[in-house]
């Protein structure tokens, strides 16, 4: 069963299937514990290390999906990235269209006990 | 828990009916049940059920299958509505109707679930099981077994639906089951429970199916099949797996955040410790919305066919219509916010699906455009699977234009849960899937079975839903704009609603006399059937690859698997004539199996301990599953070979059998 | 479907035809699975506002711990690739080796995020507490669980691989365990950004 993965298309050529496994591995180690060190070290302000993180995340996930699956335009991966990219766009237009309708659904809620104190205790002259 | 709960649950001796209309449903059901399973064992017929039928991997005999549970359940929702119908034009001032409040909730809510889940979904995989095969020029699905435990899954969703007629109550919180109401303070019983597992396993088995159907059009198009010469129903099917494959984890997910809510004591959708109850509304309609298309993309892919050939003309704009189905699927993923614009989010997110929502009637408009103008200057034959799309452009139209208005939020915020809501989404329901479905059950009825439909009776059913529909939801409309909201039980006598509830009641009798026309064709059609023969395969002057073989099709579906050059390449043959000699093939096909049935059961089992808290046979349910499925995937010898020269002899025997040949 | 082996090679055409069929279905499961955890991400993003009774999210997480977790997860995705690349040289015994560790590390990542969650439960921290910790343990526990079925799953593997060696059966099933692990993996990168290292902000 010498070339099985590449007769199925599972992996798109013999060679350097070894190596892209490697350097898959460290580049993930890598961006793992970049991510996890900038939260640690408080290293940024708040919403730049939230953009960071996330992109790294981002990135690792580009890096695992070439390096560990194999996804590329080539021939026999062109379907399947094709599908996981339909997918992703299905999922961003899910989450963040659930997101945007819930916070405002819940912005426009009346304030509980607590939230009715602030705004009280924050009106000028009151 | 004392011993007592631990092995009987929440069974006790007070779950069976309590009334008599209850009583009445129940024992109906028992005695229909009883009947069946008589009449089979008079005849001697389980081996032969089990041998040829329950245990067969052939899509065509899924497809059949489908159909039968799908009719069956047509007639459980049938019922219910007829009983809805007859409350709301009864029960008026003095008057409380047949059906106490909680009752009525429960039908309306059973009502919905069984016609969308286990009449139209069912309806819909039966035709996909029985077409799509046949149109790619192919002998199977990608994952035979794998469809055969998607339908038996399939059934034993509705077997558990069923199940709560007799056994404890159904839910009572509509056919979407909202929060609070549908959380264990408010609905303690086992109701919402059942809604919960018999959605989740027939979900389970859509899911399944969308995976299998959408691998089956891309890999197994026969030689030659390109994209762009992909029949319109196929291409439709593609589009609406899409559909099922990208929405359904979300009603799963959400079903089971529910359950989790009702049994484990969580907080996803209570009203405190953090639950937020619109959130549930946001994942429901985020699949449901979806959903719908899923059901209306197969139907507009039946009439796709039927139109062509019934005007003998090609399709116009073949290119536009694919690209329809497909801006349709990618829109129908940003409208869903039109179901709850009333839910109270800012006008920047109404605005935005709103507009949205309009823009989505476009495509659908170019189909209808596309199929009108098929039909200019056609020879139109006015057989009934045309009348079915001639009832669906008229009443379709129509009622798309009722959803049009309420596209827009503000007119909305009048009309949201009324009686037009409900007249709009029964118009789209009815004369969009239902009667696309009627067609393709008429259309390709003969392919499977070998000979056509009684004509006569087909158009009767036609006229008797048609004029029915338009007096049970004609006047639902009016009825909405003065202001009736939905799933009303009683109203006072001053409105002056009555006689168009009573026009509504009569709508619906019609109606269901136009079902009673479709069980009389079925049996005519099977008296008759050698009379009404279809001995060349063709009976219609089809277009597409399934025309191109005998009827009824062999269980292969093609001695010699077809190669295409061209759209409509049947078709294509025809005219030129000319015949490429056919190259035979040893091929391997799936042996039956009956082990779908058992995992289904096991499931089945799984889902009913989920509903009563019987832990124990939950395990068992999924053990028993998992084990199955291991047996399965462990067994080397699934197939069965099929040599060339075994096919050259069963083709000359076919031939021989339809002496008017080609 | 054309590479470079579409002439010669060991599968007859059919066979070709029919593998890489199942590679493609068993992709299209997975996309479903990944809306399925979007979903479950979309509610967690949704019900982490303010707690009720729970602390927030650094008071209840070690980080390094699941720092550890991640480590042994990513270790793991390596090690199935190492598997599959000691299949393709044919060697049964290098393909048992590492997919028996994959195995363990998968095991101390399931058996790490068990303890975790039984901590948890005892302080008080359970799901049942409000709508957050309900969320949390229904996203990272259904992660846990397939991880847990890919245990099994590895299991009936290595043991299949032992009895009937490197045939194309048991090549198919190795093809698709190793979609299967590398997924997991790519989801966890999210919780493990989302969930842990976003803290009790966002």
């Amino acid at each position: 069963m010498k070339n099985y993965f590449e007769e199925i298309g599972l992996w798109p050529r013999s060679h350097g299937i070894a190596r892209a496994y490697v350097v898959g591995f460290v580049l993930s180690l890598l961006l793992t514990f970049v991510a996890y060190g900038l939260v640690t070290e408080d290293a940024l302000p708040q919403q730049l290390l939230i953009a960071a993180i996330v992109a790294a995340a981002a990135l690792q996930f580009v890096v695992q999906v070439y390096c560990f699956l194999h996804l590329g335009i080539d021939r026999s991966s062109r379907q399947r990235l094709f599908v996981l990219s339909f997918a992703a766009l299905i999922i961003t237009i899910l989450v963040s269209g659930s997101l945007w309708i819930m916070f405002n659904l819940n912005g426009r809620m009346m304030p509980d006990t607590a939230q009715q104190e602030q705004y009280m205790n924050d009106q000028v002259g009151f | 828990m004392n011993w007592q709960q631990l092995i009987f649950g929440r069974l006790t001796w007070s779950v069976f009916p309590q009334n008599a209309i209850a009583w009445g449903g129940a024992l109906f059901m028992i005695l229909c049940g009883i009947a069946i399973l008589a009449f089979i064992t008079y005849h001697k017929k389980w081996k032969w059920l089990w041998d040829e039928w329950f245990t067969s991997l052939d899509p065509k005999k899924i497809g059949v299958m489908y159909i039968a549970v799908a009719f069956v359940m047509l007639v459980r929702g049938g019922a219910d509505a007829l009983l809805l119908r007859t409350q709301q034009a009864t029960s008026v001032g003095d008057s409380f109707g047949i059906l106490s409040a909680t009752h009525f909730q429960e039908i309306f809510s059973a009502h919905g679930s069984i016609m969308i889940f286990f009449v139209a979904m069912g309806l819909m995989f039966g035709l996909i099981n029985l077409v799509v095969p046949l149109q790619i020029g192919s002998r199977d699905v990608a994952f035979p077994f794998l469809n055969s435990v998607s339908f038996w899954l399939f059934c034993g969703g509705a077997l558990l639906i069923n199940c709560s007629l007799l056994l404890g109550d159904f839910s009572t919180a509509g056919w979407l089951a909202y929060p609070p109401l549908s959380e264990l303070v408010y609905s303690p019983t086992t109701g919402v429970d059942y809604w919960i597992w018999s959605l989740q396993i027939g979900g389970l088995g859509s899911l399944l199916s969308g995976v299998n159907f959408f691998a089956t059009i891309v890999k197994m198009r026969a030689k030659g099949m390109t994209w762009m010469r992909l029949p319109m129903f196929t291409w439709s099917v593609l589009g609406a797996m899409t559909l099922v494959i990208f929405a359904f984890p979300i009603l799963t997910v959400t079903l089971t955040l529910l359950y989790f809510d009702r049994t484990l004591a969580m907080h996803f959708f209570t009203a405190g410790q953090g639950g937020n109850m619109m959130m549930y509304v946001n994942l429901i309609w985020a699949w449901g919305h979806p959903e719908v298309y899923i059901l209306v993309l197969p139907a507009f892919g039946v009439f796709s066919e039927v139109v062509p050939v019934f005007c003998g003309k090609k399709l116009v704009g073949y290119t536009s219509m694919v690209w329809a189905i497909w801006a349709i699927v990618v829109l129908s993923f940003i409208v869903w916010l039109h179901h709850f614009f009333t839910m109270g989010a800012g006008a920047d997110v109404n605005a935005f699906f709103g507009i949205m929502t309009a823009v989505i009637a476009v495509p659908t408009g170019v189909k209808i455009f596309n199929w009108l103008f098929t039909m200019y200057r056609g020879k139109i034959r006015f057989t009934s699977p045309m009348l079915w799309f001639m009832g669906f452009v008229v009443l379709f139209t129509l009622g798309g234009v009722a959803g049009v208005i309420m596209a827009e939020p503000p007119a909305d915020y009048e009309l949201h849960n009324s009686l037009f809501l409900v007249a709009h989404f029964h118009t789209m329901i009815v004369s969009g899937v239902l009667f696309g479905y009627f067609a393709g059950y008429t259309y390709w009825f003969p392919k499977i079975f070998g000979f056509k439909l009684d004509e006569k009776w087909g158009v009767r059913a036609f006229w008797f839903w048609f004029i029915g529909f338009i007096l049970a939801f004609g006047p639902l409309y009016i009825l909405g704009l003065e202001g009736a909201t939905r799933r009303l039980d009683h109203y006072s006598a001053s409105l002056g609603w009555q006689p168009l509830f009573i026009v509504a009641g009569i709508g619906a009798g019609l109606i269901a006399i136009g079902f009673c026309c479709q069980v009389a064709q079925l049996v005519r059609s099977i008296r008759l059937r050698h009379e009404n023969r279809d001995i060349t395969g063709d009976p219609w002057g089809g277009r597409t690859l399934e025309w191109s073989i005998p009827s009824p099709a062999p269980s292969y579906n093609f001695a010699a698997l077809p190669v295409v050059h061209a759209l409509d390449q049947f078709w294509a043959q025809k005219q030129s004539g000319i015949h490429h000699e056919a190259r035979y093939e040893d091929f391997s096909m799936p042996k039956n199996t009956g082990i779908g049935v058992i995992i289904a059961a096991f499931v089945f089992l799984l889902g009913f301990g989920a509903v009563w808290h019987l832990w124990w046979l939950v395990v068992i349910g999924l053990i028993g599953a998992i084990i199955s499925l291991l047996v399965r995937t462990f067994d080397e010898d699934t197939e069965y070979t099929v040599t060339a020269s075994e096919i050259v002899h069963v083709e000359a025997g076919l031939r021989h059998k339809n002496t008017a040949t080609i | 479907m054309t590479n470079e082996f579409e002439q010669g090679g060991t599968l007859s055409v059919d066979e070709r035809a029919k593998d890489s069929t199942v590679v493609f279905g068993f992709w299209m499961y997975l996309m479903t699975d990944l809306v399925l955890f979007a979903s479950l991400f979309a509610v967690f993003a949704v019900l982490r506002g303010p707690e009720f009774g729970g602390g927030s999210i650094q008071d209840i997480f070690s980080l390094p711990y699941v720092l550890l977790e991640t480590i042994a997860l990513l270790t793991s995705s390596f090690t199935c690739g190492l598997a599959l690349l000691s299949a393709r040289e044919g060697s049964v015994r290098g393909t048992i080796l590492w997919l028996s560790t994959t195995l363990v590390l998968g095991a101390v990542f399931v058996g790490m995020e068990v303890s975790e969650f039984s901590r948890l439960i005892a302080q008080g921290f359970g799901p049942s507490q409000n709508g957050f910790l309900s969320s949390y343990f229904t996203l990272v526990g259904t992660h846990g669980t397939h991880v847990a079925i890919g245990l099994l799953w590895m299991l009936a593997l290595i043991v299949a691989i032992a009895r009937k060696g490197l045939s194309r059966g048991n090549m198919r099933k190795l093809a698709l365990f190793s979609l299967f692990w590398h997924f997991l993996d790519i989801v966890w990168i999210f919780i493990f950004t989302i969930v842990y290292l976003t803290g009790g902000s966002l």
